[in-house]
């Protein structure tokens, strides 16, 4: 009995020491550490993961919880860069001054545009600026895919969470100052969510990034004005800024950047473009 | 045999000299429930405290405008009408679907079934309990949202009646388990003396356990709306997350529509939030009425069983 105790509580110790050892590894040199967009989620793990095979002892640590809390863990310290879907607010970027006496650096890192999706076999195929804000907007008049040529259904809005970045600029690049959104449009789980329902739903309209079309879904095409010639959010037309409806993508850090981050972020914007184009992005520069 | 003997001797010296140090481990136990209801309490009443003099209740309670993030150079809104609306039809209207059913199928397999077909129903409606809350809101979204668009004929399958039917089905292994225990619990002797007396097998059930068991199937129901009340993710990705409030309240055609839940709002909103804003504060608001309304359906169900057992005695 005696030896079996023994036994047990040297394995523990042992356990503990092993455990121990892992913790050496982890200095905060050689690791990075990122919060941020939805949006950007995919293509910053693609980030991560092609980093490993140009600089294999730095660990990047990738979050999606959302371009204001990568924002806000930014203020906190908690991570070395933050992305966002959109641009930094000025309280926000006062917080940092505040906190860490540096002003935020914004470091443009590629480019997405917002697509309109619908359901594959809905007829519409293209929609105007304006008739998008006249669906979308308060105020708007449009309620019936048969105002803009398709079958007399009533059009069923599906948009994102009041905190979505997405939703943000949207809001401010389609449907214009003072603007809100129409009572009425969904609060999508997410940018999946709404390609999901666009998919399986008929009268279905909804915007996410371009990045997440499928083959189950369709998207329209978008022209600035009415009679004005229309776009597909295909790379090429975002990148010439064809397709009206387009962000940048941002990567915000406190301070220039030193060291690891440095070396990533200048990656991200040479080596690291390859990515973004697997990923249904728009790099910085397209020949 | 001596050493043994010496063994227990000296290992029940030990216990005694133990046991106060294992009665104030229990006590301590019993009373940190308490004290974990209390901290919640206040934690969320302290972050939702500094908006509370300059929240506009009457707009709160019966406007249906929930615009925290508004366009540029518009004030934020937060008519949470629509909201209160959601989560109150979700529960009502999943209840409606639960209630039968969990009571039927503990009715069934406490009276009715043979002891296989109890052990295998018991060990599925456990299953049930098991599936996880996202995995409900999948199937809501992916499989029973297409699947009411096919068999109703309609445009849109997220709606009320869909959230419904997913919180209802995670709801009933609950109001089963509990009300299968407490029809148990009601003493054979019941059930004999109905059967002695001529009775048949459906009448023991409605004149003698019904009255009998009331206070467990009551407190099984009370814990089914508590669930259906507090259910987030499901509720969020089958219910279409759209304030609404019908037009009609006595047109069925409401159940089609989209709703949108407390629970769905905060979970939506809070991660993007910044800590201590105006928005991040409402949303501790709309917390402290999920929490009012907990309360008062647990004081409303006290109520009612001490009512029921007073007019017992």
């Amino acid at each position: 009995m005696k030896n079996k105790t023994t036994l047990t509580l040297a394995g523990l110790a042992l356990c503990a020491a092993l455990s121990a050892c892992n913790r050496g590894g982890d200095n905060k040199n050689s690791s990075i550490n990122i919060n941020g967009s939805d949006t950007m989620l995919q293509v910053g793990l693609a980030w991560a993961e092609a980093y490993k095979s140009v600089k294999p002892d730095v660990a990047v640590a990738v979050n999606g919880e959302g371009s204001g809390t990568g924002i806000k863990a930014l203020i906190n310290g908690t991570v070395h860069m933050a992305h966002s879907s959109r641009a930094i607010k000025e309280s926000e970027a006062a917080s940092i001054k505040e906190k860490h006496g540096k002003e935020p650096v914004e470091h443009i890192v590629g480019f997405d545009g917002i697509a309109v999706f619908v359901h594959k076999d809905n007829p519409v195929k293209s929609l105007s600026l304006p008739q998008l804000k006249a669906i979308w907007g308060e105020g708007g008049s449009i309620e019936n895919w048969k105002d803009v040529g398709g079958p007399d259904a009533a059009i069923e809005r599906f948009g994102r969470s009041n905190s979505s970045g997405t939703h943000a600029f949207y809001k401010k690049a389609v449907l214009g100052k003072g603007v809100e959104f129409k009572l009425g449009t969904a609060s999508s789980a997410g940018s999946t969510a709404v390609v999901d329902t666009c998919a399986t739903t008929l009268t279905a309209i909804g915007y996410s990034g371009m990045s997440y079309k499928t083959d189950a879904v369709g998207w329209l095409a978008i022209s600035k004005a009415d009679g004005e010639e229309a776009f597909e959010p295909s790379i090429p037309n975002v990148a010439s800024g064809k397709y009206p409806i387009a962000r940048p993508l941002y990567v915000y850090t406190v301070g220039e950047p030193s060291g690891h981050v440095k070396e990533y972020i200048d990656w991200i914007k040479s080596g690291g473009q390859a990515s973004l184009e697997e990923q249904g992005f728009v790099p910085l520069s397209v020949e | 045999m001596a050493s043994q003997k010496k063994f227990i001797r000296v290992l029940g010296a030990k216990l005694d000299s133990v046991e106060p140090l294992i009665r104030s481990v229990i006590f301590l136990s019993g009373w940190s429930s308490i004290i974990f209801v209390a901290a919640i309490f206040f934690f969320i009443i302290k972050e939702a405290a500094p908006i509370m003099p300059h929240v506009d209740w009457g707009k709160f309670f019966f406007e249906n405008r929930w615009i925290p993030n508004p366009a540029e150079g518009n004030e934020a809104q937060y008519g949470a009408a629509g909201i209160l609306y959601g989560t109150f039809a979700i529960t009502v209207v999943s209840m409606f679907i639960a209630m039968p059913l969990g009571l039927g199928a503990a009715i069934y397999i406490s009276e009715f079934a043979g002891p296989k077909v109890k052990e295998t129903l018991k060990i599925l409606i456990e299953f049930l309990a098991a599936v996880p809350s996202i995995i409900w809101g999948f199937i809501g979204l992916m499989v029973m949202g297409p699947l009411l668009q096919k068999v109703l004929g309609i445009e849109v399958g997220i709606n009320l009646l869909n959230a419904s039917i997913v919180v209802a089905l995670m709801a009933v292994p609950l109001i089963v388990s509990i009300s299968e225990d407490a029809l148990r619990a009601v003493p054979d002797s019941y059930r004999e003396a109905a059967l002695a007396l001529g009775a048949s097998r459906w009448e023991i059930v409605y004149r003698v356990l019904f009255p009998a068991a009331k206070n467990g199937l009551l407190a099984a129901c009370m814990l089914g709306v508590g669930r259906a009340v507090g259910e987030t993710m499901a509720v969020w990705m089958a219910s279409g997350s759209t304030e609404n409030i019908p037009e009609n309240f006595f047109n069925p055609a409401l159940l089609l529509e989209r709703v949108k839940a407390l629970t769905a709002t905060i979970a939506s909103e809070m991660p993007d939030t910044a800590h201590g804003d105006d928005h991040y504060r409402m949303l501790f608001v709309i917390g402290i009425v999920l929490l009012l309304i907990s309360v008062v359906i647990n004081v409303i169900s006290d109520i009612v069983i001490k009512g029921i057992r007073n007019k017992h005695k």
